[in-house]
């Protein structure tokens, strides 16, 4: 076994053990780690903004290609920063306001289409080339259709129709959230092994890395 | 407290030692278990390889750095395919670190096969509201982000970006663009590019998801949306195996494996005390 | 007129991107790709708000010497060395660039993986055989889990295409039905915006 010597891979597991650390409790060590980590990625993204695009919005864009229409979204944008004086904390409204209405005239112009083919390809054709296919589309139709039966909570479930097919839809969703819940935990896992690896690979130099 | 209540009650410490054990024999001393190849991951790599060289292939990062373990691997083979293939590409990323984590990983590869950077592939980096930038970036990318590049280089001193280059990539649409990858955790991502581009321009495109994000993304691939989809570490390590590309996700799925059963094992535990100590109150 | 001529500008830039998608008039006109660009200046001038917020929340913290106030300096601290450092020479410096991958993005890697062991107890206390429908999500859950990972086809073969069945099959029948329902909620939240029903983000309540 040959610790690593680079200075950058034993910062890095102390801040990986800093964290894991948090597994045995609350402790100094762990409150240092979060509040290093909140901190930087703040002062991370205020940075890259400012040089990679505020800064060169008034230097080049404003000042020197003469887009001076440009200062009107400026002034907008800034707006947001009212909120943090009483007084005028109503200006803020503009830019949130801008910013929700828009967002709302971008999802009914664009978002009909792919809801659209989620639509049209649920009427699924039975007949498969295969009989295990032909059962797997009527399973899916099926699955759907019960899915949707599920939520419809302002119909009266009083006919044998409804019971079953929201009983079904039931089941569907909880072998589906089965399912998440199972892809969650491979997730996690991986993301746990990158870590162990970073550990026993690069810093311990035991594992390949 | 019974024995069966003790088997419901067994200390998170204990839990947690066992999960950081199985994987780390695992990391130590990998199992080799045979990877096979899921459709939807065919179904992507079939689609990247029906290009042909110099057709351009548009990868997002819209990712952190909590899911590099995932998707870093998927990245490397990703561009291990596209340079392979002399595809030329463009990359962007919706969230505002990923293109600092997939740089020095397509770097790797472009160095790998003698790509030059700004003739074969560009990194344009991140901008604020992406999502707008990327809607902009449709009519013209060189006015969405500014005119620079993630290094603040002019576009026009890059020919893959040039405009006096009559093969330069101009505009995110099927004049220009043949295939879009998004490498993602959530959302912004994959969703927004097959509303805003893909569907619009009729571009194919496939997600190289974190494997959380699997069984919702399953439905678009159901629905015909995305030609494949790369689905987390198990994915990654497929694909690195159509592709022929550098085999890094593999030890991670043997831990991913040991782990699995460490938690189905704790699972069961858990349901044998619960179901056997009510059969022994009753 | 504070709130209603903010809600005016939102739904008037709601209404050019629709007229823009659907009339050839409103594509000629180009309002959208300029309200595109403005919108992009707009959310960059935002850039320092969650900075600002974090100054206020700490610094008060200090000054009033809340309970682990220490901390609150170790970031404030840590914020502001690292936003002059980064300024200074760019991100992409040696030496910003050195912090941000030895310790900021071991960190978020690791706080991302420690959820596992969070999972795998979670798993464990609260996945109980109670009714029939908590039994058929722990055994989908184990399921799709073991037979993802390469050890399910090792242990018994066929274990991969039955998590794979259920994945393409039940638990797309199951997600296409709620993504319709999803699509359908955002459609009537858009619309309720636009009519001027929608009123939470100007301080007031929905009507």
């Amino acid at each position: 076994m040959l610790v690593s010597t680079d200075a950058g891979i034993w910062i890095g597991a102390i801040s990986t053990i800093a964290i894991w650390s948090f597994l045995v409790g609350d402790n100094p060590l762990w409150r240092v780690a979060e509040s290093i980590f909140v901190a930087l990625a703040a002062a991370w993204s205020a940075a890259y903004m400012w040089h990679n695009y505020i800064w060169p919005t008034f230097s080049t864009q404003i000042a020197v290609e003469g887009k001076y229409l440009l200062i009107i979204p400026v002034i907008i944008g800034l707006l947001i920063y009212t909120r943090y004086f009483p007084g005028v904390s109503w200006l803020a409204r503009y830019p949130m306001s801008f910013w929700i209405g828009y967002s709302a005239g971008y999802i009914l112009a664009f978002q009909p289409q792919p809801f659209v083919n989620q639509v049209t390809s649920s009427f699924i054709k039975f007949g498969g080339a295969t009989t295990g296919e032909t059962i797997n589309n009527i399973l899916l139709f099926i699955a759907i259709i019960g899915t949707l039966m599920y939520f419809f909570f302002t119909v009266k479930r009083d006919n044998p129709v409804m019971v079953i097919g929201s009983t079904f839809g039931r089941w569907t969703i909880m072998i589906a959230l089965g399912a998440a819940f199972g892809s969650t935990a491979l997730f996690r896992l991986s993301l746990l092994l990158g870590r162990i690896q970073y550990i026993f690979g690069d810093w311990l130099q035991i594992a390949g890395g | 407290m019974n024995f069966w209540d003790r088997m419901q009650d067994i200390d998170v410490r204990i839990i947690y030692i066992v999960i950081f054990l199985v994987c780390t024999i695992a990391v130590i001393k990998p199992l080799g278990l045979p990877i096979a190849i899921s459709n939807t991951t065919v179904q992507a790599f079939e689609t990247m390889d029906s290009l042909e060289p110099g057709d351009v292939v548009w990868l997002d990062a819209a990712y952190s750095p909590g899911s590099e373990s995932e998707l870093n691997p998927m990245v490397l083979a990703v561009a291990h395919h596209a340079f392979k293939k002399d595809l030329k590409v463009v990359t962007f990323a919706l969230w505002n670190m990923g293109q600092k984590i997939v740089q020095p990983l397509i770097e790797d590869r472009a160095e790998h096969f003698g790509k030059e950077y700004g003739v074969d592939w560009v990194n344009l980096g991140f901008r604020p509201a992406a999502l707008m930038v990327l809607r902009a970036m449709r009519d013209g990318i060189h006015d969405a982000v500014g005119g620079v590049d993630d290094f603040g280089t002019p576009l026009s001193e890059l020919p893959l970006m040039d405009p006096d280059n009559p093969n330069a990539v101009l505009e995110l649409n099927d004049k220009y663009v043949d295939l879009i990858v998004v490498f993602e955790t959530g959302s912004p991502g994959t969703v927004d590019y097959l509303t805003y581009v893909a569907l619009e321009y009729d571009i194919p495109i496939f997600p190289a998801l974190v494997q959380v994000s699997v069984p919702g993304a399953l439905a678009y691939v159901q629905s015909g949306d995305y030609s494949g989809l790369i689905p987390g570490l198990r994915g990654a390590a497929e694909y690195q195996i159509l592709a022929g590309a550098p085999p890094t996700a593999a030890t991670g799925t043997d831990a991913q494996s040991l782990g699995a059963l460490a938690i189905t094992a704790f699972i069961i535990l858990g349901n044998l005390g619960y179901l056997l100590g009510r059969k022994n109150a009753a | 007129m504070r709130k209603e001529l903010p809600m005016f500008i939102g739904v008037l830039a709601g209404l050019a991107v629709i007229f823009d998608r659907y009339f050839v008039l409103g594509r000629n006109l180009g309002l959208t790709a300029t309200l595109d660009d403005w919108s992009v200046v707009m959310d960059g001038m935002m850039f320092a708000v969650g900075f600002i917020n974090l100054t206020r929340l700490h610094y008060l913290n200090v000054k009033r010497r809340r309970a682990g106030f220490i901390y609150s300096i170790v970031l404030l601290v840590t914020m502001y060395g690292y936003l002059a450092l980064a300024l200074y020479e760019t991100v992409d410096g040696p030496n910003a660039t050195f912090i941000f991958d030895n310790v900021f993005r071991t960190m978020g890697s690791t706080m991302y993986g420690m959820i596992a062991f969070f999972i795998a107890s979670a798993a464990y206390r609260a996945f109980r055989v109670r009714t029939r429908e908590a039994t058929l999500m722990l055994v989908a859950a184990v399921l799709v889990m073991i037979g993802k990972a390469p050890v399910g086809d090792a242990l018994v073969a066929g274990w991969d295409p039955l998590a794979e069945w259920i994945l393409n099959v039940i638990n797309t029948g199951g997600m296409k039905g709620i993504l319709l329902g999803a699509y359908l909620g955002a459609f009537a939240t858009a619309l309720r915006v636009l009519l001027g029903l929608e009123r939470a983000h100007l301080g007031g309540a929905a009507k």
